[in-house]
């Protein structure tokens, strides 16, 4: 179709721009593309830590290293027990979704009816705006079923967060003959609890554990889910939110914005690692 | 890699459909209703609630369209919040699909696919962790004094501060696209690892060229990631509270905005009807994208 109504002019434009497209090393240009985005994705995290060691505060010149913003971070009660709190909530919440995620991920050995609606459904979950799903889960559990503000109240609506993400990750990370090995325990004559004990489970076992791993990161970093239904029980990501607002972003926050990224990335690379040594397992 | 195969072998070994059938219903239904109750029934009471209205921070039982015809379409001020909203999506859609679209290329055609994994993994780190942190983090980099004027007085590019830098349109694309340059790549990238090597050695022979290669088979058989990568990047971004509460000049989007009819008075009915409109938009964007792409194509293949 193309070729057909080019005039002289595109036609030598075309070659022109062919020409320098195979003069150009379009491997090395692309390596330092992905290297220039690496760098970008990962700066406001360096940055961040960069500057919680700032004497100067929050942004530069950088006057020196000090460690004074973590010390007053370690004493600021109010932080400290929003930070357990995420943890808690983080706990349970992973656990929900790990049992619930790996259930379903396992229904997917079978072909069933509603395998792609089941799919739609959850990740409904991922597309439907935080701060709209607050204000429906504050409505549905606070206003029409009267539970009291808590931080329990917003589990639920992390489970919905973090589910879709875990059942993507186990989808993912389970090796592609799980079924056959079933099959053979099934053929050697292995009844259904002892082939899903010896077999299934220590298969998927790196990449449940990854998944979960990933749940509870997901958890303790959501804020705006959570925002409307807790109450005085504000998790971590919420009391940097109201510090924030209150009095934009302060160096403590900075310290603390370290201290999560650094523990967050360090457990993000062991689950990153299970996934794939599970998909790796055959 | 059908699963067929999978349910044919099984039922050789004398599991009838009925087991199979309890077995997955079994699997699926907590999460089934779990959602039901905790994400379809809560946006059903938006629904609800948005045909209330309120006075002195209480909602009234009765049924009114006042929070439709005052609080939605009454109102100037959420209709330029809509018209931003919907606008800032697409442009950060389309800037997102540019920076994105050549990662998920590298990442199939330069590296193996092991390697590409890792390389997507280790991209996706800073997505897990908090929005919030990673919004303040641009602070010192974009704000007046941060390293970029510094950088830019002291090459003499610039003799004073840039001041949109930060709290700006600018801030908030560099916001959005850290967030989801990487959701736009790893569908993309799914979808260009199933094209057949053989096709684009083909082509490549045929037309001895790479720009029409790419034009007529990489990037068509790319779509439906494409679409999958559109859709997540403007679905979020639209639904995005954080960078346009920290990142802009101030302006309101949807999302501030139902934030703020909560926060300044509780007035639920309101930002009920603000969340439906938000909700109405991003399906109905939904819709039109799998009427245009097939993307069954991508999860088929699987």
């Amino acid at each position: 179709m193309a070729t057909k109504h080019t005039s002289v002019d595109k036609q030598m434009d075309r070659s022109a721009l062919t020409r320098l497209v195979q003069w150009v090393d379009m491997k090395r240009l692309l390596a330092a593309y992905f290297i220039l985005i690496s760098l970008y994705i990962y700066a406001p995290m360096l940055a961040l830590i960069a500057f919680s060691f700032n004497s100067g505060g929050i942004s530069p010149p950088y006057q020196g290293f000090t460690l004074a913003w973590y010390s007053e971070l370690a004493a600021n009660q109010g932080i400290i027990n929003s930070v357990l709190r995420s943890i808690q909530l983080a706990l349970v919440v992973t656990v929900i979704t790990t049992v619930l995620g790996t259930a379903a991920a396992l229904a997917y050995r079978f072909d069933f009816r509603g395998r792609k609606l089941f799919l739609y459904l959850i990740v409904l979950g991922i597309i439907t705006p935080g701060i709209a799903f607050s204000v429906g889960s504050t409505l549905l559990l606070n206003e029409v079923l009267g539970l009291s503000r808590s931080m329990w109240v917003a589990l639920p609506a992390h489970v919905v967060w973090t589910l879709p993400f875990a059942v993507i990750v186990l989808l993912a990370g389970f090796p592609p003959n799980l079924a056959q090995n079933e099959e053979a325990a099934r053929v050697m004559g292995a009844d259904r609890v002892t082939t899903f004990r010896e077999i299934v489970l220590p298969q998927i076992a790196p990449t449940v554990l990854g998944a979960a791993v990933f749940a509870f990161t997901l958890s303790y970093n959501e804020a705006e889910r959570g925002l409307l239904l807790v109450g005085r029980d504000r998790t971590m990501p919420m009391e940097v939110f109201s510090i924030a607002s209150a009095e934009r972003a302060t160096p403590e926050l900075f310290a603390l914005g370290s201290v999560t990224t650094v523990f967050s990335t360090i457990l993000l690379l062991v689950a990153g690692g299970l996934v794939v040594y599970g998909a790796r397992q055959s | 890699m059908s699963s067929e195969p999978k349910t044919g072998a099984l039922s050789r070994l004398g599991i009838d459909k009925d087991d199979l059938n309890n077995e997955v219903t079994g699997l699926i239904a907590p999460t089934v209703i779990w959602f039901t109750v905790f994400l379809l029934l809560p946006l059903l009471v938006i629904l609800y609630y948005s045909f209330l209205t309120y006075s002195s921070f209480n909602v009234i039982h009765e049924f009114t369209l006042s929070a439709w015809i005052d609080g939605v379409f009454g109102s100037g001020a959420v209709r330029g919040a809509f018209v931003r909203t919907i606008g800032v999506g697409i442009v950060v859609t389309l800037i997102t699909l540019v920076f994105g679209y050549p990662l998920a290329y590298y990442l199939r055609f330069h590296t193996t696919p092991m390697v590409g994994l890792v390389l997507l993994l280790f991209l996706v780190i800073p997505f897990w962790t908090s929005e919030l942190i990673r919004t303040f983090g641009w602070f010192p980099i974009l704000g007046r004094n941060g390293i970029i004027n510094g950088l830019l007085m002291n090459l003499g590019i610039t003799s004073g501060p840039i001041g949109w830098l930060l709290f700006s349109s600018f801030s908030q694309a560099v916001g959005y696209l850290q967030n989801y340059v990487v959701f736009m790549a790893a569908p993309i990238y799914i979808s260009l690892s199933q094209i057949d090597e053989g096709l684009l050695n083909a082509s490549e022979t045929l037309r001895g060229n790479p720009i029409e290669t790419f034009r007529n088979v990489t990037w068509p058989l790319s779509l439906p990631g494409v679409a999958i990568g559109c859709m997540f990047t403007f679905v979020l971004t639209i639904g995005n509270f954080t960078v346009p509460s920290f990142l802009s000049g101030g302006a309101n989007t949807v999302p501030t905005l139902i934030y703020s009819r909560y926060s300044q008075g509780l007035n639920y009915p309101s930002a009920a009807a603000l969340s439906i409109t938000l909700l109405v938009v991003i399906f109905a964007f939904v819709f039109l994208l799998f009427r245009v792409v097939d993307i069954t194509e991508i999860a088929s293949q699987e």
